[in-house]
């Protein structure tokens, strides 16, 4: 195939010419309506009053006569070929119109394929100056054509020579050189290491047709400097996109699509190349530059048309939508014109890929950006920030250009103090400790209820009291600033008392959960140095031996006799207060020991956030072991308000909500695993008692438990919070009214508290724009001291803060790595991504297991997900594990997820489990995960009965390749593809001929067992129907099948339709029967008819056509027109007859071609076991039909096969296409008016495949709609594609 | 994450004498002090490990002397 064979048309008049590669596809674009990507060339200038009238005139008439361009037309071929010619006879005239109206004239301006001009030219003049607009069909002219008319014109303007195109048009490659380039380009292409960039989408968002633009004006200071640069400006920005493309991905080596052109060209030369860069981010910008005019110049010497290598890619399914890159650069240099002529066009190159960027260097050295982008997959804001950091990295590259890659600020300063600053709030904190906060309530009302706790009230004075005298007996026992005092004693009033008492005495309280391991107790007990353990008799045995502290025990009342007033302690502001244990998950806990002074802002900040106050009576569940367990109760009583602490671990909801209503509690502080069953329980009740107030945290909290805590539990206030304990409880908190909707897999963590800032920061300490993805850093005074005992650890972990000197004029201070994804929204918050040692890269994409996870969480029966990286055999891939009942299935969960995530986020295998594996510490035992593959089945041990299962039992093991299948196992379940169930079902007919078993039947009865039972009753369904989905009161979709296919393939898309929309596929005919030669059209769809008539009964319906499909879905629209009313005809990528077999196309031949061609048909015709097929087949043939077959046949590159007559054998789809070609030159498409929607893949059109028009033969049939990066074959289960259907379905069913 | 990590770092020990580690490549920030030659980042953490004894801050070691 080659694409550049372009001659060189140096006269008007030109013989017919074939089209190019580029050239065909945008006719193909025309010819289905849709011309989208490409757009209409518009040229149009203005000249001022230095211009007569009559030189503007003469110089219009000059361009039109000496540019081929304004005399050629194309003429269609039988098969649906173009070519094109340039005759004197059609030079078009200019238009003459008002100057106010010549750039609506342009834009209003289209043109038709059909022999029509493709030029117009408009003409405006007063007695001085003008205008000119020149349109162009985008199949004659691309950017750099526009600029040689407008030099043409210009010539004629000054009465100068035109400047004449010196370099001839390209030869055409030789094959081996072009197969050394597609080489050269696969190794690029399909090496996962080099990432094709892309820019962060929006949550949930799809690739529609929709594009929207945004713009951004250069300073000419900057674009002068750029163009002082010796290096071209091209290579300057490419330079600069890769680096934001690199801060954008988080990967160094990354591609895009880069336009070329050919500007001496007479034909449309526009092209893209994919540019692949390798960036170091410790290398300044002079150093990228040079590497990337290198890359430049190796695209370049390896340059092939992009069809060619679109095609080549997309040969492989799950090829990546945007082969040549998802981002598109051109760069463009304004031209320059006589004086007093303006240009006002701004070019319009194809746009190809998710987001295209233009940059334009004007006439005056400034520098302008465009982006034209698909708009539902991007932020508009998103966009515009990209294009400001693009001339931030280029202003950059001139102002500093020391500055390494990665050290480039894409932020200002201005918008990272927006950004990471926390809730407003200028109150100034009590400078006093939290124990002397709480104390103050006990003076002002003693008799107050400050905690309810097993059913007794304790009043704020009786609890000062308590824990002043135990305080003093701490004392006597030498607790003092920096000594640990464990509280092992389970939750409830006295173990407030006992924390309040440490505090008291200056101690450090740590708290201990006494039922937990005893390990890891023995383990907090003895690293800190405790002096003093208080507990109770019942937990003293479960002390660590000859342990040297006190032990106090509450059932001694170790008080008793001590003084009730508050001991005199100074406490200073950086002594500790607790030393709160980390579960982390690997190794021993860690103890992180926090401050008085961040501790007691920390609590009255929240007290503000949470609004708090003396009536607060709070429920708080969280454990003790967790910081945010104390928070919660020391937060009502330093306001002078009250706790309801639970005195058990395990409440049930039903118990949880009854102490809420009985106590009269209005906060209720909660894990957010247990608000999930809370809500639930909620909403079976109808009994949640009204409150103010929710927070929760501790995980990531999916959409769908938002939704339902905020429709069930009556607050109208509600608090996301997160914190890692080295932060300080929660050092950030999302609050938010009920009701409230958010973008993203988990709540947004939301935005700092107190005296903190949120960051999020790349690997390099510099702080990420919205949308990227990141570290979550978290700085300012409310970090914990560090770790006890660990100082390598918190020299890690508590970094210094590179940004508080500067934004809040803090020195010395420290940030800290939470070592969570994140990354900021639009509005400011941030969100959670996931954990940064679980993120994964596969493909060169970095991955969030946790949003996988979240998407499976959503399918209803899922309790549980985990999403990991597997390596097995050398081979990585995504593997997803999930809890659910035995009836989910794996294929249904994976289709879902297909219609929830983006491709590279579909996990390779999913595993349903009945629950996940353990270890005895009661944590996942990851390496007790199981393989995936075929299912592990129970009844693989099942012998088959009989001589028919055992038969059957043999030929499906070995067709699919999986000895462990079972009598009663699903046979698409274990192996069994499309391809599989053909070739089974081929030669199930072929052993039990009786019972001539179809498709239907194995989706009807898929195991051997029940197919086995269908033989021996001798009923086969005969049905050519299966339904692919049973259920739902919508109107019947029908699927017409296409040629040689399992009717399976429409099971995705179905999946992706709306759960209430049912389904029925019909079965392919050439599977169904024996395959009879030369069956008609009508034929072939009577008992497709025949099933809708009878199901339908009166009730409308939807039609789906793919490929031949198309053809049987046409024609039972029309045996049932007046009769059933179709509501929407969907053609799938359905093709009218090419080249090869349209009626009328003479086939040619080169001398003695034929008589070799003959010969070499009969010769294989002598070996072939389907010779009687063929004989028949030839036979029906006439002349045309038989020579059109002998070039068929000529063209083919592979040797005629002989591997018939099998089904799937490579002769008898070869048989079958052409006996389809016969039966489809006979027949005719009649005009019906039925509501059609059409869709063509974007490879179809690169082709320059004949797509049928449907507007040609129904009124009431629309454009189609392009989908691009997928093929003929690929595109009926593709995204894309099923989101579209989707949505004209439900369009036209809503009439 | 996934760019590669700084290679070199340095020890560093702020006005309240609490210690951590800095890429050697970018500037200390205000109010941190270098305290070692450049290290890979496992040896500046060890060094930090031998030399930071008494985790107190300044301020509360003057006040408990």
């Amino acid at each position: 195939m080659i694409a550049d064979t372009a001659l060189v048309p140096r006269a008007t008049e030109t013989p017919l010419q074939a089209l190019t590669l580029a050239e065909a596809q945008i006719c193909a674009h025309d010819q289905v309506g849709q011309l989208a990507p490409f757009a209409v060339q518009h040229l149009h200038l203005t000249l001022d009053t230095r211009w007569s009238a009559e030189t503007i005139r003469h110089a219009a008439a000059e361009m039109i006569a000496q540019d081929p361009v304004f005399a050629t037309r194309l003429q269609r071929q039988a098969g649906g070929t173009f070519q094109r010619h340039a005759d004197k006879a059609h030079h078009i005239a200019p238009i003459e119109v008002p100057e106010g109206d010549i750039a609506t004239a342009l834009a209003e301006t289209s043109f038709s394929l059909d022999g029509g001009p493709l030029a117009t030219v408009y003409l405006a003049t007063s007695e001085r100056g003008g205008a000119l607009g020149v349109a162009l069909h985008p199949v004659l002219a691309d950017c750099g054509r526009l600029d040689q008319i407008a030099a043409r014109f210009s010539a004629a303007l000054i009465g100068g020579a035109s400047a004449r195109p010196a370099a001839p048009e390209p030869t055409v490659l030789p094959s081996d050189s072009q197969r050394l380039r597609l080489e050269h380009w696969r190794a690029r292409l399909q090496n996962s290491d080099i990432l094709n960039a892309r820019l962060p989408h929006r949550y949930g968002g799809s690739e529609g047709t929709a594009r929207a633009s945004a713009a951004l004006a250069f300073d000419s200071e900057t674009g002068r400097a750029l163009a002082d640069t010796a290096a071209p400006l091209e290579a300057q920005i490419a330079t600069a996109l890769g680096l934001v493309l690199m801060r954008y991905c988080g990967q160094s080596r990354l591609r895009f699509a880069l336009g070329t052109s050919r500007p001496s060209s007479l034909r449309r030369s526009e092209d893209i190349l994919p540019l692949c860069l390798t960036l170091d981010p410790s290398a300044p910008f002079n150093d990228a530059l040079r590497h990337t005019m290198v890359a430049m110049e190796e695209a370049h010497a390896q340059a092939l048309p992009s069809a060619q290598l679109v095609q080549d890619m997309l040969r492989r399914e799950g090829a990546d939508r945007h082969v040549m890159g998802a981002i598109t650069l051109h760069v463009q240099t304004e031209q320059d014109l006589p004086a007093g002529v303006t240009r006002l066009d701004a070019p319009e190159p194809a746009a190809q890929g998710e987001c295209l960027l233009i940059a334009q260097v004007r006439r005056d050295g400034s520098l302008s950006l465009r982006a034209n982008y698909a708009r539902d997959l991007f932020e508009p804001a998103l966009i515009e920030r990209l294009l400001s950091h693009l001339a931030r990295v280029l202003r950059a590259s001139v102002e500093t250009p020391g500055l390494p890659l990665g050290r480039i600020p894409l932020l200002h300063r201005e918008e990272l103090d927006l950004l990471s600053a926390p809730y407003a709030d200028t109150t100034e904190n009590d400078p006093r400790p939290v124990q002397a906060l709480i104390a103050d309530h006990a003076r002002l009302t003693p008799e107050k209820t400050a905690l309810i706790s097993a059913g007794e009230h304790w009043s704020h004075d009786r609890l000062n009291r308590s824990a002043n005298q135990l305080a003093h007996r701490f004392l006597t026992l030498g607790v003092g600033a920096e000594v640990p005092v464990a509280i092992m004693v389970e939750r409830g009033a006295e173990a407030v008392m006992a924390i309040l008492a440490a505090l008291k005495a200056g101690g450090a309280y740590i708290p201990v959960e006494p039922d937990h391991p005893e390990s890891r107790n023995h383990h907090i007990l003895t690293d800190a140095g405790v002096a003093v353990v208080v507990t109770r008799h019942r937990y003293l045995h479960r002390l660590p031996e000859g342990i040297g502290a006190h032990v106090l025990c509450l059932d001694d009342a170790p008080g008793a006799g001590q003084p009730e007033h508050d001991p005199e302690v100074e406490i200073h502001r950086d002594q500790i207060a607790y030393i709160m244990y980390t579960s982390g998950s690997t190794g021993r806990p860690k103890g992180v020991a926090v401050e008085h002074g961040p501790l007691s802002d920390h609590l009255q900040d929240t007290a503000r956030v949470y609004e708090m106050s003396a009536e607060s009576r709070e429920l708080p569940f969280l454990p003790f072991s967790s910081d945010g367990g104390h928070e919660r109760w020391m937060n009502p009583l330093m306001m002078g308000g009250s706790a309801v602490i639970p005195d058990g671990p395990l409440w049930t909801p039903e118990q949880t909500l009854a102490a809420m209503r009985t106590h009269g509690c209005n906060n209720a502080s909660i894990p957010t695993t247990y608000l999930q069953q809370l809500a639930e329980w909620a909403r079976e009740t109808g009994e949640a008692p009204d409150m103010r107030l929710y927070s929760f945290g501790g995980e990531g909290l999916a959409q769908s438990t938002f939704d339902l805590l905020s429709e069930e539990l009556r607050a109208p206030l509600l608090i996301n919070g997160y914190g890692p304990t080295e932060t300080i409880m929660t050092p950030m908190v999302w609050k938010v009214r009920a009701g409230t909707k958010f973008e993203g897999a988990y709540a947004p963590l939301g935005r700092a508290v107190g005296h903190r800032r949120a960051y999020v920061l790349d690997a390099r300490m510099m702080p990420c724009p919205i949308g990227v993805v990141g570290e979550i850093h978290l700085g300012g005074e409310g970090v914990a001291r560090g770790y006890v005992n660990r100082p390598g650890t918190t020299a890690e972990r508590f970094i210094p803060d590179p940004f508080a000197p500067e934004l809040d004029g803090r020195v010395g201070a420290r940030l800290y790595k939470s070592g969570d994804l994140g990354r900021w929204r639009e509005d400011g918050t941030i969100e959670f991504l996931g954990r940064v040692d679980l993120q994964v890269k596969l493909n060169g994409y970095r991955i969030e297991p946790g949003e996988i996870e979240a998407a499976l969480l959503e399918e209803p029966g899922v309790s549980e997900a985990l999403v990991l990286l597997r390596e097995d055999d050398g081979h990585k891939r995504l593997v997803g594990y999930v809890v659910a009942p035995p009836v989910v299935r794996e294929e249904d969960l994976m289709r879902a997820l297909e219609a929830r995530l983006p491709r590279h986020m579909i996990p390779a295998a999913l595993v349903v489990l009945d629950r996940m594996p353990t270890n005895p510490n009661a944590k996942l035992d990851r390496a007790a995960l199981p393989l995936p593959g075929p299912r592990q089945h129970a009844t693989a041990g099942v012998a088959p009965v009989g001589g028919v299962e055992s038969a059957m039992l043999a030929l499906w093991r070995a067709q699919t390749g999986n000895p462990a299948l079972g009598v009663t196992d699903d046979f698409f379940d274990c192996g069994g593809t499309s391809l599989i169930a053909l070739k089974v079902i081929a030669e199930m007919r072929r052993l039990w001929p009786a019972t001539p078993l179809t498709l239907a039947d194995l989706f009807d009865a898929p195991t051997v067992r029940q197919l086995a039972a269908r033989l021996a009753e001798g009923r086969a369904t005969g049905r050519q129907a299966i339904a692919l989905r049973g259920s739902g009161s919508r109107p019947m979709l029908y699927c017409f099948p296409g040629l040689l296919v399992s009717t399976r393939e429409y099971l995705r898309l179905t999946a992706a339709l709306d759960p209430d929309q049912p389904v029925t596929g019909f079965l392919c005919h050439s599977l169904n029967e024996e395959k009879r030669l030369n069956v008609a059209v009508s034929e072939v769809v009577a008992g497709y008819v025949a099933h809708i008539r009878r199901e339908s009964r009166g009730r409308p319906c939807a039609f789906l056509g793919w490929s031949w499909g198309g053809l049987l879905a046409w024609e039972a629209a029309r045996q049932l027109q007046g009769e059933v009313e179709i509501q929407m005809l969907g053609m799938v990528d359905v093709c009218d007859l090419g080249r090869d077999f349209a009626p009328g196309a003479v086939p040619e031949f080169a001398l003695g071609e034929r008589g070799q061609l003959e010969a070499a048909l009969q010769d294989w015709l002598a070996r072939t076991r389907m010779r009687p097929q063929w004989d028949a087949l030839i036979g029906a043939m006439d002349d045309l039909c038989y020579a059109q077959f002998l070039r068929f046949i000529g063209n083919e590159a592979e040797p005629l096969p002989h591997d018939g007559p099998e089904v799937s054998s490579r002769e008898h789809t070869f048989w079958v296409l052409i006996d389809n070609a016969l039966v489809f030159r006979r027949y005719q498409l009649a005009q019906l008016d039925v509501p059609v929607r059409s869709y063509s893949a974007g490879d179809s059109l690169s082709r320059g495949l004949n797509l049928v028009d449907w507007r040609r033969y129904s009124p009431r049939a629309t454009a189609a709609s392009v989908v691009p990066g997928t093929n003929h074959l690929h595109i009926i289960g593709d995204q894309m594609f099923h989101a579209r259907f989707r949505a004209d379905l439900e369009e036209a069913q809503q009439g | 994450m996934t760019h590669p990590a700084p290679d070199l770092w340095i020890c560093v020990k702020n006005i309240e004498d609490r210690w951590s580690v800095w890429p050697a490549a970018l500037p200390v920030p205000a109010g941190w002090q270098a305290e070692s030659a450049p290290a890979p980042h496992a040896d500046c953490l060890a060094r930090i490990e031998a030399l930071w004894q008494d985790p107190r801050p300044a301020a509360l070691k003057e006040v408990m002397a």
